[in-house]
């Protein structure tokens, strides 16, 4: 196809159904985001009937308007009362809200706007010119790779916070224990529910976030002897990120961009995966990890840019394959089943409006998103300043109606209840719930991708490194436990032959 | 003074706003009834995930019936455990026929293997809308040429052939365990989620895949994927060429059927209301050319029948699994 062909098609997205839909889909998907409990693939599953009335480019267009702007809004609760509005953006509690606790909301929520716009634009690049490609490499990962990538995983996340390694640990341990409770992926029986019915289906996520992270945080206030801690008032100037703030924040966004658009490609909780991913890279490899968890704009920026990119990339395997590998995009193909369009790789060659359509949507819903957001800083930036005896109850009631929404299970509730009681004193003595969220995201995956491959080889245990991939990625998991043992005495006795000298 | 007073009325005012919160949970929960039915609007309670193959059709066929029935028919999806959190919802629901079960083979299988207490009688079948096949894919580059070879090497090499399917106990797992029966062979079955097994298909990891045609017949279409044969008695009209394993010698007939019910003990008045409106929709061309591109078989079933079918299967599954050594 010509460029000129390209060009007339992207012009398609311009019609004005379609940038109403765009728009519409954004604003939606942003609102979801700032909502704790309701996710985009229940969102967008509610939206479907809609869609059919607008036919299938703008239908589609509105859909993934859904998709990609709730990766925008996931971050506002996170930072600015400690609620992760998604899964994506648990990590984003650690440091951004600290920030605004510091009078830094506003910079932290346009950091997060401006990372995610840059890595959407990033990752739908990516997508034009790569899909195919990409897509081909995302099929060389069997049940042995995903299962050696949960390892490695775990070791690189175990050390999210960089407290305690062993308080970490054991945080992810229970993590991974939790993720059991259900009916077993594999062989089909019921474990640890004692009889529950909701709770076959597993601990729902959200009821353990919410309750871990957002009622601990209003049962610490509640128990606050002393006045909760004043915040000045911001000037306007001041609510957007100073110069330094920026500059700090360029490498984590394009990091953040490349690392999580390569995650999306993978099945699973790819969005998550890739912001809890960003964040341990950016405090490992920063200069003043010390910072980490007690503000650190890097810990804003590329997670919130990791997550907008995975979201792009997950979108690979199914506009080249036909795919689902996430439950928003198997909600989008199901939305593409019913308007008739077939995705995969005659998509392009069969309907080249709806497919460069779509793929133009996404740059102007990006533009539209950042331009959506970052006015909202000024509005939310605000919130935090309202007295706690009114933002918490309001808090506790959105987390409620969040969690029941979630499933329509009250048994979620009492998860969230009793998850903030432990959450509160998990906090008393130190123990980080990051790490606990790290397990319960990868448990799952970790199980099913163990147990399909020692199926598929009959039960040879060097069926898990013998393929290529996972001998990298082994050797990478060896060598993250290895070198810090390592590489301290190592440095103390070049030190002490230097001062020998 | 002050503010110590004022600390303690705002811990005051979140202690009892806690309290409330904690009321609440523990008092919601009731609903209302009225009459004549329908008043309000109508409940399909769908076990399976957003967007997969057996929601877009509930989708779908709730949209049709919900233009003759005055009130909307609305999908919900309540998901999980195989779908026995959704059918344990339907049968403690109330019998007012506001909350319906998007039914299928799970019941049996969830019944055989216990995963809920009951089975097919627990429930007031409505209305059978048809019949969805089970196909065998294998990858573009698979050294077999048709079904009769795929056997032939099975049989030859006993529990090598590694095949996925959507889960442990679903219909696309019971097709590869009753082959097995038939045939005289030994299949390594992979249980895969969503997608994956697919993907894991055209990644060489697994020789072959039990899948039903709306999950892989993009890929067949793009010419990654071969099918076969399909389980259904007659052939399909997406793949014309593809036989039937009756057609390839395995005497073997079994399909993922779907339809309408309501917890037992609705009243007949609300069957007899539903039921010719399903009929109607089952046999209207939109929902003929929809469920034909899915790979679908369209097909009424009065509620009298649609019970003696879905009894047929439930017998007809507890055979495959006492079989396959799964009863429990």
């Amino acid at each position: 196809m010509s460029d000129q062909g390209i060009f007339s098609y992207l012009l398609i997205t311009l019609q004005p159904a379609n940038v109403i839909s765009c728009f519409v889909g954004a604003l939606l998907g942003t609102l979801i985001g700032v909502l704790p409990g309701l996710g985009p693939a229940a969102a967008m599953a509610l939206v479907i009937p809609l869609t059919l009335q607008l036919g299938p480019t703008a239908g589609l267009i509105m859909l993934a308007g859904i998709y990609y702007g709730s990766m925008y809004g996931g971050s506002t609760t996170s930072i600015l009362v400690n609620v992760p509005g998604e899964p994506a953006s648990v990590v984003t509690t650690l440091d951004g809200y600290q920030m605004a606790r510091k009078g830094r909301a506003g910079a932290a929520l346009a950091v997060a706007a401006i990372g995610s716009f840059v890595a959407g634009t990033f990752s739908v690049i990516a997508l034009q010119f790569f899909a195919p490609l990409l897509a081909r490499v995302a099929l060389e990962f069997g049940p042995a790779e995903y299962f050696a990538l949960t390892v490695l995983g775990v070791v690189l996340l175990s050390n999210l916070t960089g407290k305690s390694r062993v308080r970490s640990l054991i945080m992810m341990m229970a993590g991974l224990i939790l993720s059991t409770v259900g009916t077993d992926p594999i062989g089909g029986l019921e474990r640890f529910s004692f009889g529950i019915d909701t709770a076959q289906g597993g601990i729902s996520f959200i009821a353990i976030t919410t309750g871990i992270f957002g009622i601990a945080e209003v049962f610490e206030l509640m128990a606050a002897r002393e006045k909760p801690v004043e915040i000045l008032p911001v000037k306007f100037r001041e609510l957007y990120p100073n110069r330094a703030e920026m500059r700090r924040s360029v490498a984590p966004i394009a990091r953040g961009s490349v690392l999580g658009f390569l995650i999306g490609l993978l099945p699973g909780p790819a969005a998550t995966m890739a912001s809890f991913a960003s964040y341990g890279m950016e405090r490992s490899i920063s200069k003043h990890p010390e910072e980490f968890g007690n503000g650190a704009i890097e810990g804003v920026a590329g997670p919130e840019a990791a997550n907008n990119a995975a979201s792009g990339g997950a979108m690979i395997p199914l506009l080249s394959l036909g795919l689902p590998f996430t439950p928003a995009t198997a909600v989008l193909l199901g939305g593409m089943l019913l308007h008739g369009i077939t995705p995969g790789p005659f998509l392009l060659r069969d309907r080249p409006d709806v497919f460069w359509g779509v793929i133009g949507s996404f740059y102007l819903g990006n533009a539209m998103l950042l331009i959506l957001n970052l006015p909202l800083v000024g509005i939310f930036a605000k919130l935090v300043r309202v007295p706690s005896r009114y933002l918490m109850p309001i808090i506790l009631i959105l987390c409620t109606i969040g969690t029941y929404g979630d499933n329509g299970a009250l048994f979620d509730v009492w998860v969230m209840l009793g998850a903030g009681v432990i959450g509160y004193v998990m906090r008393k003595y130190g123990y980080q719930p990051a790490p606990l969220v790290v397990g319960l995201v990868l448990g799952p995956m970790m199980e099913r991708s163990f147990r399909q491959t020692l199926i598929i080889s009959g039960g040879r245990i060097e069926s898990l490194w013998e393929p290529p991939i996972c001998m990298v990625i082994w050797g990478v998991a060896l060598l993250a436990i290895l070198l810090p043992m390592v590489i301290p005495p190592i440095k103390a006795g070049m030190k002490g032959r230097l001062q020998n000298r | 003074m002050k503010t110590n007073y004022r600390i303690f009325r705002n811990n005051l005012v979140l202690a009892t706003l806690f309290l409330m919160a904690v009321l609440f949970v523990w008092g919601a929960g009731s609903a209302f009834a009225a009459d004549p039915w329908p008043v309000k609007q109508v409940e399909l309670i769908n076990p399976f995930g957003a967007g997969g193959a057996a929601d877009i059709q509930a989708r779908k066929l709730a949209e049709i019936i919900s233009r003759d029935l005055g009130q909307p028919m609305i999908v919900r999806n309540v998901t999980g455990a195989g779908g026995a959190i959704a059918y344990n919802e339907v049968n403690r629901a109330k019998k007012d026929g506001y909350t319906l079960i998007w039914y299928s083979g799970a019941i049996n299988t969830l019944a055989v293997r216990k995963q809920v207490q009951y089975d097919y009688n627990a429930f007031e079948p409505i209305a059978g809308v048809g019949i969805e096949t089970v196909s065998i894919a294998v990858s573009k580059n698979a050294p077999w040429k048709d079904f009769k070879e795929f056997i032939a090497y099975a049989k030859a090499n006993p529990g090598k052939v590694t095949m996925g399917n959507s889960g442990m106990g679903s219909v696309t797992h019971m097709v590869p365990l009753a082959l097995a029966a038939k045939a005289g062979l030994k299949i390594t079955h992979v249980p895969f989620g969503q997608g994956l097994a697919m993907a894991a298909l055209m990644g060489g990891k697994i020789d072959a895949s039990s899948q039903h045609p709306a999950e892989v017949f993009n890929q067949v279409k793009a010419g990654e994927v071969r099918i076969l044969a399909v389980s259904s008695e007659k052939r399909i009209n997406i793949w014309p060429d593809v036989p039937t394993m009756k057609e390839s010698g395995v005497d073997l007939e079994f399909d993922q059927w779907r339809g309408i019910a309501a917890p037992k003990g609705t009243p007949l008045n609300i069957v007899d209301k539903l039921s010719p409106l399903v009929k109607k929709a089952v046999e209207s061309k939109e929902w003929i050319d929809f469920a034909s591109s899915l790979g679908s078989t369209p097909r009424y079933l009065p509620p009298s029948d649609f019970a003696k079918f879905v009894a047929a299967v439930d017998k007809e599954t507890r055979e495959i699994m006492a079989e396959a050594g799964l009863l429990k």
